[in-house]
């Protein structure tokens, strides 16, 4: 029993992490009914600019994410502001911002690789030590992650209903026509929620980086988890999101602990393609911000 | 079918004999005004520390030689060109590289994979499509090798560059039963478990260890393969603390994969004596998993320039020419090319069969040790003598040699966590 329990965790805690970068794209597509490929590289950015500033220049790792989030945040905004805005209500819309994205994913990948080199970058833990919570050893760094992960959900999910910028964001995301007629600059709209969504990817970096490890590489595998978790959420349900992620992890986890590693994969898509074979549209539909 | 349709056809036939003809040259009687060697490693990708690091000691070697003037073939001295293609260690990435460093670069001699089992497993099959000397660099899967002893006379251009897995399952296996001997570990229960990657090297790791273990009355608690870089290892090592093997052997060949284990099975409490192959390896390993990297008992340190004599001029050059540490997979690049080379110089020729007949003959004392090929499978003969394979143990921060005990530095301490 214990064990389940433990596993059970395990699944929590990485699941929330799915859920925040799934936050990210889902928002988007809510928004801009648009796929970003480029999505795990913010979350690479992320970890990288942590890096540098809480490991490499020293700085209190508090500071360290707060600059690294808004630079980030910054980032997703220029890349909105100089790629996707002008691909916007151009024929092909269905497909370019796909490709523009898919060509920033590359781009970024090798950026990091000929700048940062190819070596692994660690970052310290953010707390040390271990709590004993019902038999089960878990370290400070996991449970602070699991706690970020739900204070973010729940200001984000405030921030969406009651700003005036959430607001305008889920009324574009309804009917961008009837927004715009309202007075709302879609264009700010579309760039604020581009930085947004790169900023949840590179929280989640921020938080995961010390447990594993900064390279060029690591925005793929939590891209493809993503990708995995707004299809059996429901693409552009923030609940879906959530939900799916926490769903997923737990699902690894106890395809782990049930069968093997291998099967890990075949037991979280399993379901999902059950969840979509009974509900096409995902757990939660294409239910609006 | 009408007469042009017949000549269309005949056509295509005699172009597509033509183009095969042309693919199997062997590089007989070729008028080659430089020798062309052919290299893929994994450049990028969770490996990319590795296969950069075999790409500058392959670089290097190919410097030094044509310092030297290059090497002599059909009477001509003729300059070494190096040409790489990124395999990303995945098989399928790997044969593309080698296809287009056979058929557009026109190498004479292909390194293929310098790095991933897997990769080396799909591109050796060219060797005899092409008729072109392949020699591996690091692969140790024990399936290259059974490939080959099958049907010699399909691989006669192929040769492993590297010992097999038995090798290191001996050394793991060996370090354990000496722990044992010396009274620093007793098991419970005789239970082994291991956490290995997805790919042709760790599986054929683990399966030839385990194998070992189950030889000596041992069970296999757990097998768990990840996929490449894999890091959230939460899940199996919650998995493993339910199992409560004694022993835990790991294998990885990306050091983030390894970085992340032994810190997770530090924070986990796990009690089991851990075994390690290949990923403390790379020097960042130590200094990225901190303390939890202490106690650990790892395979194989081959590469130690502080200790080794011979490999502390070679450390000064990668530290010269590239401004970084130095490690074995520079040593390995290094010495996988200049086998390459000797061959060739021995050959006197770019000729695929008198090329690969010097590979067959080769006797050499490398970076590493002693290159010799075994002829009946065609990989590097390991052991004392031949490619040694010890193990060491991290001790407050550093690498110390505790197996074979005739060559240890340091006697090996009980790992403290073990319960």
């Amino acid at each position: 029993m214990g064990v389940l329990v433990e596993q059970l965790l395990n699944g929590l805690i990485i699941g929330s992490m799915y859920s925040l970068v799934a936050s990210g794209l889902s928002l988007i597509w809510g928004t801009m009914k648009m796929l970003n490929f480029s999505h795990g590289e913010f979350y690479m950015v992320g970890g990288y600019l942590m890096y540098f500033t809480n490991v490499a220049s020293g700085m209190n790792p508090l500071l360290a994410c707060a600059l690294s989030l808004v630079a980030v945040f910054l980032l997703g905004v220029l890349i909105e502001r100089t790629v996707i805005h002008h691909l916007l209500d151009k024929p092909g819309w269905d497909i370019s911002p796909l490709i523009a994205t898919i060509g920033i994913s590359i781009f970024m990948q090798n950026f990091a690789l000929r700048v940062w080199g190819e070596r692994f970058k660690n970052i310290p833990y953010y707390a040390d030590g271990n709590a004993n919570i019902a038999g089960v050893e878990m370290s400070y760094q996991r449970i602070l992650i699991f706690v970020v992960a739900i204070v973010v959900v729940v200001l984000f999910w405030a921030f969406l209903k009651f700003s005036r910028y959430g607001m305008a964001l889920r009324a574009t995301s309804q009917n961008r026509d009837a927004a715009a007629i309202y007075g709302v600059n879609i264009y700010v709209i579309y760039m604020i929620t581009f930085g947004i969504s790169a900023t949840l990817a590179a929280l989640a970096a921020v938080m995961l980086s010390p447990i594993y490890s900064v390279n060029p590489w690591m925005g793929a595998p939590p891209l493809l988890k993503a990708f995995t978790v707004v299809v059996l959420g429901g693409l552009g349900s923030l609940e879906g999101a959530i939900i799916g992620g926490v769903v997923l992890g737990v699902l690894e986890s106890l395809g782990v602990f049930f069968f093997s590693s291998e099967w890990r994969d075949v037991v979280a898509f399993t379901v999902l393609i059950l969840v979509l074979w009974i509900r096409p549209t995902g757990l939660f539909g294409a239910k609006a911000w | 079918m009408n007469v042009k349709k017949w000549l269309g056809l005949a056509a295509v036939h005699v172009l597509a004999a033509m183009g095969a003809l042309t693919g199997c040259s062997s590089n007989a009687g070729s008028t080659a005004e430089e020798i062309r060697i052919g290299a893929i490693a994994p450049l990028t990708g969770p490996a990319a520390n590795a296969g950069v690091a075999l790409q500058q000691g392959i670089e290097l070697a190919a410097e030094e030689w044509n310092a030297k003037g290059g090497i002599e073939v059909d009477g001509k001295k003729l300059p070494i060109k190096v040409f790489f293609e990124d395999s990303q260690s995945k098989p399928e990435q790997g044969v593309s590289g080698a296809e287009k460093l056979i058929n557009q670069q026109k190498v004479h001699l292909l390194i293929g994979d310098a790095f991933a089992s897997s990769v080396t497993m799909s591109v050796m099959d060219l060797a005899s499509q092409y008729e072109i000397p392949i020699l591996s660099g690091e692969p140790v899967s024990e399936a290259i090798a059974e490939k080959v002893e099958k049907d010699p006379e399909k691989y006669q251009f192929f040769w492993k560059g590297n010992f097999g897995s038995s090798a290191y399952a001996e050394t793991v296996f060996e370090t354990y039963k000496y722990l044992e001997a010396n009274k620093q570990y007793t098991p419970k229960t005789k239970t082994v478990a291991f956490v290995v990657e997805d790919t042709d090297y760790g599986r054929s790791n683990a399966d030839v260890t385990g194998k070992l273990f189950e030889h000596d009355g041992w069970k296999i608690a757990a097998a768990e393969t990840v996929q490449l870089g894999y890091t959230d290892f939460y899940p199996q090592l919650s998995k493993l603390h339910s199992l409560k093997p004694d022993v835990i052997v790991t294998c990885f060949t990306s050091v983030a994969s390894g970085v992340a284990f032994v810190k997770q099975f530090q924070e986990t409490k796990a009690g089991a004596l851990h075994l390690a192959i290949y990923y403390p390896v790379r020097p960042e390993f130590i200094e990225q998993a901190g303390p939890a990297a202490n106690n650990l008992i790892w395979t194989p340190l081959s590469y130690d320039p502080k200790q080794i004599e011979r490999q502390k001029k070679f450390a000064e050059s990668i530290q010269n020419k590239y401004k970084v540490a130095s490690t074995s997979d520079h040593a390995s690049g290094y010495d996988a090319m200049v086998n390459a080379l000797t061959a060739i110089e021995k050959a006197k020729s770019l000729d695929s069969a008198k090329i690969a007949k010097q590979l067959s003959n080769l006797e050499r004392e490398g970076l590493l040790g002693k290159y010799v090929f075994d002829q009946k499978n065609h990989q590097i003969k390991a052991g004392a003598d031949y490619l040694p394979v010890p193990a060491a143990q991290i001790q407050n921060g550093e690498n110390k040699l505790i197996w074979p005990e005739n060559v240890s530095t340091s006697s090996p301490v009980p790992q403290p966590w073990v319960k």
